[in-house]
């Protein structure tokens, strides 16, 4: 523990009379006008192996906290997403074994021991610019509701849903509740106390959950009524298909509200 | 009503180990809606479907010869029910636009 602290104060130290001799560097630059203009800048640590940020963005960063957007998963999964779905290519191979001072974690992203993958700040900035493009959809939390609670395994099982909009059948009348809002949103309630099985109704409609492309998709509703199949732009969307896949149709569709 | 274009994905029926996989021609459109698809007539008689609304239960015949049953989410239909109807506040029409005659 002594040792833990007295090489702590070691590195204060050494941060200290760094940042004294970059104030020291940035005036004597200031007065005899900038003959090299990255002299002031102390060589990195981890120089070399990765992308470089531009300089002067560097230093402001390492004292003040980078605001991010918080995400909805932990930062290693959404890698290993970003990887399978090839997006960005795959970091160099590490020219050393160790980065940083915990030798037990695992960097995913560097393949090198020392670091965590979800403490690391460039794996942070690289996604962010990636949600920032539009490459990236649908981790930053907070955009939904439903998104803000439950735990990682919960928000994965939700992903196939979309989020709520208006009905494209008929809906309202007698069936589910009665006329009144309050009886509605009562009869709503009623459901959650359940677990499984199928309680009596007052004309429930019909919804399963249905797998596309290794996609659990749940609400989907079974419409006997209806003469066509139809997918959602949000839902298409969502199981990560892309618009050239569409073949055109030159047909009308009515009877959407 | 703006169709962005048709989409043939296969779509597989599964409860506990019973599945089925049909092709499904899905019309993708732009329109909000509380659920995700629509399965129509068209995939309901071809998946050659029974289903019960007052039990919540669709039943249709495997490949193998059996019997697939597929149960409703009471839970997710009482939701998006319950969605559809919040969305539209003034949706109520005044007594006399509905007419009697």
């Amino acid at each position: 523990m002594e040792e833990i602290i007295s090489r702590a104060k070691c590195y204060i130290k050494g941060e200290e009379s760094n940042a004294e001799k970059r104030v020291r560097d940035v005036k004597k630059k200031g007065s005899s006008g900038s003959e090299r203009k990255n002299y002031d800048i102390p060589p990195s640590r981890d120089q070399g192996t990765f992308k470089r940020q531009p300089e002067r963005d560097r230093q402001p960063r390492r004292y003040a906290p980078e605001h991010f957007t918080p995400l909805m998963m932990r930062l290693e999964r959404i890698l290993k997403e970003v990887y399978e779905s090839k997006i960005i290519p795959e970091a160099n191979p590490p020219r050393t074994h160790i980065m940083g001072s915990n030798k037990d974690a695992w960097c995913k992203y560097h393949r090198v021991r020392g670091h965590d993958t979800n403490d690391y700040i460039h794996l942070k900035r690289e996604i962010k610019k990636l949600i920032q493009s539009g490459k990236l959809r649908g981790y930053p939390r907070g955009r939904h509701d439903e998104n803000r609670r439950g735990t990682d395994e919960v928000r994965d099982n939700r992903r196939g849903e979309e989020n709520k909009h208006t009905m494209n059948t008929i809906s309202g009348g007698f069936a589910g509740g009665g006329e009144s809002s309050a009886s509605r949103k009562n009869y709503a309630r009623q459901i959650m106390l359940i677990d499984e099985g199928v309680v009596p109704h007052d004309d429930d409609p019909m919804v399963i959950t249905l797998q596309i492309l290794n996609w659990n998709i749940k609400r989907v509703f079974i419409d006997t009524d209806s003469s066509a199949d139809i997918l959602t732009f949000e839902a298409f969307e969502r199981i990560c298909l892309s618009e050239e896949q569409l073949q055109l149709f030159q047909g009308t569709l009515s009877g959407f509200t | 009503m703006h169709v962005r274009g048709y989409i043939t994905l296969k779509t597989i029926f599964a409860a506990e180990k019973q599945f089925k996989a049909i092709k499904i021609r899905y019309l993708v459109v732009n329109a909000p809606n509380s659920y995700n698809i629509v399965i129509g007539r068209p995939s309901f008689n071809q998946l050659g479907t029974l289903l019960s609304t007052k039990f919540l239960v669709m039943k249709y015949p495997l490949d193998d010869g059996g019997v697939g049953t597929i149960k409703g989410d009471q839970k997710v239909a009482r939701e998006c029910y319950l969605a559809s109807l919040k969305l539209r506040p003034s949706g109520r029409i005044p007594a006399r636009e509905i007419g009697t005659n």
